[in-house]
């Protein structure tokens, strides 16, 4: 038996070698499956790893404390003695407007100055010419993020007096350049700010999704802008988790001592990312995603080894009658399954690394991070051996175990031209289709020749397919609902900021003189701190305006809109309700910071607005008013226009500030409907982008399974073009029958798509909706997405049989009837 | 023996290349078959005989030599040529019948119509039955060739190889694959066919259906004796 094993071995090695063009085929088919998994396991395995190791490399905070009269910086240096506290870092924030030139448009910028940029300790922002040189290893980079000295420090970093160092995501929201002038308007007036470098911030979102740039400046130039030089965000790092609370309390406590308001106390997670949310999706999708691609690329494998085994079992007929019992054929042949495994896991390996190290630079890039040099994913390696060695021969246990068991007599028996008799239930209800001219017929009952077959490559087509459209679908619903949640509840189309409080009654009439102005209207916004019932501190947008309001249209869940007989009303975001618990009847508190005096509010709706990160509250205006103690004074004013589309947006607001600030109201800056929606919208766009980029390659796996298909079908059908070429067909013939098979194949499964894509979509959108909004999407299944994916399968139809096709038409007929 | 020869092979040598070198397969072969002819080529297995079948169909061509069929030189024809010619000119005839197992027996036979666009397509169905009428099977024209017995779809097969009405019939052991009792039924429509006008070469190992053919060529060690 040892002998007739090593025999066997040699058998296998001249098999693999001297069918050299089906041992790639084969092999081809074993790599794409496990490309498709590798790819999305590496992607998701370093995108996690460098993830979490560059965000605990800038240190997060533990704490988050906001001061919004500022502390000066020796009381800040005083939190270092607390017990349990590790590291302190102070903060001044403060927003402004900036523009690169007299021309451009004025637009919101974050200002933050750092008390010493190159002593930084925690939430650390790093300058992007220290932070871009490579590592050689990810641990060597961990903690050399932050330059400590100076020598390692960008030469403009940190940035001088009179300097601005813009973060680097927001150098495109700005349109702006290394080198350019900043022009920032704060309380200290108009200030030219050369920008002389980049730095790199994790600790919160990209300035697409806040809504405005970022950049840094020094304290010195702080005092210049603000007048002054203390810190409003005090960051603290805990010496472990299980001190945060004791910590952010004894910091609350000692400022509060020193005579400091503190409006806000936040407990962090350092090992959540900002950007965990989406990223929680997206790593969710990818787990899909892998799933039914290691589903497809075992539907795939199992086609090619199925074939295989069938191909070979006139010659298991032979070895049984030479004596090799049913162990010695499983033996055999389960080695020849598993160097087919082992040479599709060796060609997809190298490519999966590369491509999922790629995909997850192009993802990490969207939240602004930067992976740590390529190398090999340890799992994804694992995961690729186990797939593209184990998956082949389950998929081909049950083919070989019948081959095994086959007497001998039915094995060596030649039935003729092999491929499948094409005696089943769909060829005869097909054979009584008449009328189809016969290189159709061919194709079409070809089709359904080996039914265990085209199901295979019918699920792995199909899913592919199903993926596209419900994925269109997924954007098509999540559009529309923004669509509606926006439009339908903003109905204003700009936002224009005054530098100072106006007076209602002049700039309402002033912006509605402009002929394309339909309406206008005062409403209030502010950053705000809201205590739960709870004891928890959330950063909220308190928002107020008239009782008779013609923009605002909540979307109620549940309760009540505001009156303007409330005088302690407040309704809330449908996101605090989920996640924090709040219930209609809570009593909140609402802390518009200043010196404005804290005010409690009793929740008397639930509503749901995608705007601000879905952190926008609802009081009245007459509340507010009587809080503020004025009358008939607004620092924003919403108007809507006649025209609604971006170009008249922009241009009609261009004109109204024209005519505001000729009447003397001077604008501070303004927003427009647009960019609203984008703030909304950007981080979902990731999302799309990814499982668009994924969905592409489930059907670049199916077209490869239906070339494999239609390979196979070559190889088995070369005797049967051989009869063909001898009864008078030509290369072009053969070529219509394999394209036609090939293109009824791609049809078939478009159809079953179209079936699947329809839950699919739903269980899709219902996902991305819990996890974006905490709601689910109003559904809209994309029709043109049934379109697309009919071209694109009929191109991958074609596609997939042009090579197969050729192959079969160039072979020579004495070749094809005797192939064996 | 008719006047005109419908295959004319000249001093035709085939050699293949081999891992041991080359072999030469058929030396030296001339052959000359009159039209209205019925030849039954006979030898020992390896002895070149479905070589020399495989020269006059074009499904080979030879090393050296030339072969002449119905008036056309092979040796110059180009494969899809070769094909369509081959389609008009021959009807092939294989052991194991080689029907196309997705198509009915009566669109098998009407396949070749098809692929050397012969016949207009409205007349192909009803010749397709007449030659299916003539070889006894036109009550199973509409079954599938696996729903048949072996010497139907040989007989179906024959059916195949008339449709383009060609004027030579070429079989490889077409009888080999049969009981005695259908070879019998299968090489007396062969003698119906040739006794209508039509030139039959066929090999075959059964030396009594060889002995019935008008014309026995022997060939051994690529030679004919």
């Amino acid at each position: 038996m040892i002998h007739a094993l090593r025999t066997l071995r040699i058998k296998t090695c001249r098999d693999l070698w001297g069918n050299r063009s089906r041992t790639l085929l084969v092999a081809l088919s074993v790599a794409i499956g496990v490309l498709g998994v590798g790819m999305i396991i590496a992607t998701w395995d370093i995108l996690t790893h460098d993830l979490a190791r560059r965000y605990a490399a800038i240190q997060p905070a533990h704490v988050e404390i906001s001061v919004p009269q500022g502390v000066t910086l020796d009381d800040l240096a005083g939190l270092e003695t607390l017990p349990g506290v590790a590291a302190v870092q102070g903060r001044a924030v403060f927003t402004g407007r900036g523009r690169l030139t007299e021309d451009t448009a004025w637009q919101t910028v974050e200002i933050i100055a750092l008390p010493d940029g190159n002593a930084q300790t925690v939430n650390v922002v790093a300058p992007v010419a220290a932070y871009s040189k490579p590592s050689a290893h990810p641990s060597a980079a961990v903690g050399a993020v932050m330059p400590t000295s100076a020598q390692d420090a960008s030469p403009n970093w940190p940035p001088a007096r009179g300097q601005v160092i813009v973060e680097r995501a927001s150098l495109a929201e700005l349109g702006a350049a290394t080198g350019d002038t900043l022009y920032v308007d704060t309380a200290g007036g108009v200030v030219a700010l050369p920008i002389v470098g980049l730095a790199h911030q994790q600790d919160d979102v990209v300035a697409a999704v806040k809504g405005n740039p970022v950049a840094f400046v020094s304290l010195d130039t702080m005092v210049r802008l603000q007048g002054h030089d203390r810190v409003n965000t005090i960051y603290l790092r805990a010496e472990g988790a299980a001190q945060r609370n004791d910590v952010a309390e004894a910091a609350r406590d000692r400022l509060e001592r020193a005579g400091y308001t503190v409006s806000r106390v936040t407990l962090r997670d350092p090992a959540a990312h900002p950007a965990q949310d989406v990223l929680d999706v997206l790593l969710l999708v990818m787990g899909i995603l892998g799933a039914l691609s290691l589903a497809l690329s075992g539907f795939l494998v199992t086609n090619t080894i199925s074939a295989l085994v069938t191909q070979q079992i006139r010659q298991i007929g032979v070895m049984k009658a030479l004596g090799a019992d049913t162990w010695i054929v499983l033996r055999a042949y389960g080695l020849t399954v598993l160097a087919y495994g082992l040479l599709g896991t060796l060609i997809a390996a190298p490519l999966a690394s590369r491509t999922g190290y790629r995909l997850a630079a192009f993802l990490a890039g969207q939240i602004n991070l930067d992976l740590f040099p390529y190398r090999l994913s340890p799992t994804a390696l694992a995961v690729m051996a186990g797939v593209g060695l184990g998956v082949p021969l389950v998929a081909a246990g049950k083919p070989l175990w019948q081959g095994a068991r086959i007497t001998v007599r039915q094995a060596i028996a030649d039935y003729g031209l092999g491929g499948g008799s094409g005696d089943n239930v769909m060829s005869r209800v097909l054979a009584k289709v008449q009328g189809l001219p016969r290189v159709w017929a061919l194709a079409l009952r070809n089709a359904v020749r080996v039914p265990d077959r085209l199901a295979l490559t019918l699920i792995t087509l199909g899913l592919g397919g199903a993926t596209f459209i419900a994925v269109l679908s997924t954007d098509s619903s999540f559009s529309r609902t923004v669509d509606n949640l926006m439009e339908g509840q903003y109905g204003m189309d700009a936002l224009i900021a005054f530098g100072q409080e106006q007076r209602i009654s002049r700039v309402a009439p002033l912006a509605e003189a402009h002929g394309e102005v339909a309406h206008a209207e005062a409403w209030y916004f502010s950053q705000a701190s809201m205590k739960l019932a709870s004891g928890q501190e959330v950063l909220v947008l308190a928002q107020a305006g008239p009782a008779d309001t013609q923009f605002y249209h909540p979307n109620l869940q549940a309760g009540r809109w505001l009156d303007p007989a409330d005088s302690n009303a407040i309704v809330v975001n449908r996101k605090w309700a989920t996640q924090e618990g709040v219930q209609l009847g809570d009593t909140v508190t609402l802390d518009l910071g200043g010196d404005l005096p804290l005010t409690e509010g009793v929740v008397v709706g639930i509503n749901q607005d995608l705007v601000q990160k879905q952190t926008g509250v609802f009081v009245s205006f007459e509340a507010l008013d009587r809080l503020l103690k004025r009358t008939d004074r607004t620092i924003t004013l919403e108007v809507a226009y006649t025209r609604h589309d971006a170009e008249a947006q922009t241009r009609i607001t261009g004109e109204v500030v024209a005519m505001l600030e000729a009447g003397g109201a001077e604008v501070f800056s303004t927003q427009i409907l647009g960019q609203l929606k984008r703030q909304v919208t950007s981080f979902y766009r990731i999302l799309v982008v990814f499982l668009l980029v994924m969905s592409g390659l489930t059907a670049l796996v199916g077209g490869i399974g239906l070339m494999g298909m239609m390979s196979i079908n070559v190889l088995e059908r070369s005797k049967e073009i051989g009869v063909m070429r001898a009864i008078g067909a030509d290369a072009r013939a053969i070529v219509t029958i394999f394209w036609g098979e090939s293109v009824v194949v791609a049809l078939l499964s478009f159809i079953l798509a179209v079936l699947l894509s329809v839950p699919l979509a739903h269980l899709l959108t219902r996902a991305v909706g819990m996890a974006f909004i905490q709601t689910p999407l109003d559904f809209a299944y994309a029709i043109a997405g049934i379109g697309y994916w009919l071209a694109l399968v009929l191109v991958i139809g074609t596609a997939a049989s042009i090579l197969p096709a050729l192959n079969a038409a160039g072979l020579s007929v004495r070749e094809s009837l005797s192939y064996e | 023996m008719a006047a005109q020869p419908i295959i004319s092979l000249s001093h035709i040598v085939k050699e293949y290349a081999t891992g041991a070198g080359p072999v030469t397969v058929l030396r030296d072969v001339s052959l000359t078959v009159g039209g209205g002819e019925f030849v039954a080529v006979v030898g020992p297995s390896g002895s070149g005989k479905s070589t020399l079948i495989n020269m006059l169909t074009g499904i080979d061509r030879p090393t050296g030599g030339d072969v002449v069929v119905a008036g056309t030189r092979l040796n110059d024809l180009s494969e899809n040529q070769m094909a369509r010619w081959r389609g008009r000119t021959l009807g092939v005839i294989f052991q194991f019948f080689q029907l196309l197992p997705t198509l009915t027996i009566l669109e098998n036979v009407m396949l070749p119509m098809d692929f050397c666009n012969t016949y207009p397509a409205s007349a192909r169905r009803g010749r397709a039955r007449d030659l299916l009428a003539q070889v006894g099977l036109a009550d199973q024209a509409h079954k599938l060739p696996g729903a048949v017995s072996g010497g139907q779809q040989q007989r179906a097969a024959i059916a195949r190889a008339l449709a383009n009405d060609p004027p030579l019939l070429v079989g490889d052991e077409p009888t080999g694959n049969l009981d005695s009792k259908t070879a019998d039924q299968v090489f007396a429509l062969f003698a119906d066919l040739v006794a209508h006008g039509k030139t039959l070469v066929m090999v075959t190992h059964d030396r009594e259906l060889a002995a019935r053919a008008p014309r026995v060529v022997r060939v051994q060690d690529g030679q004919i004796q």
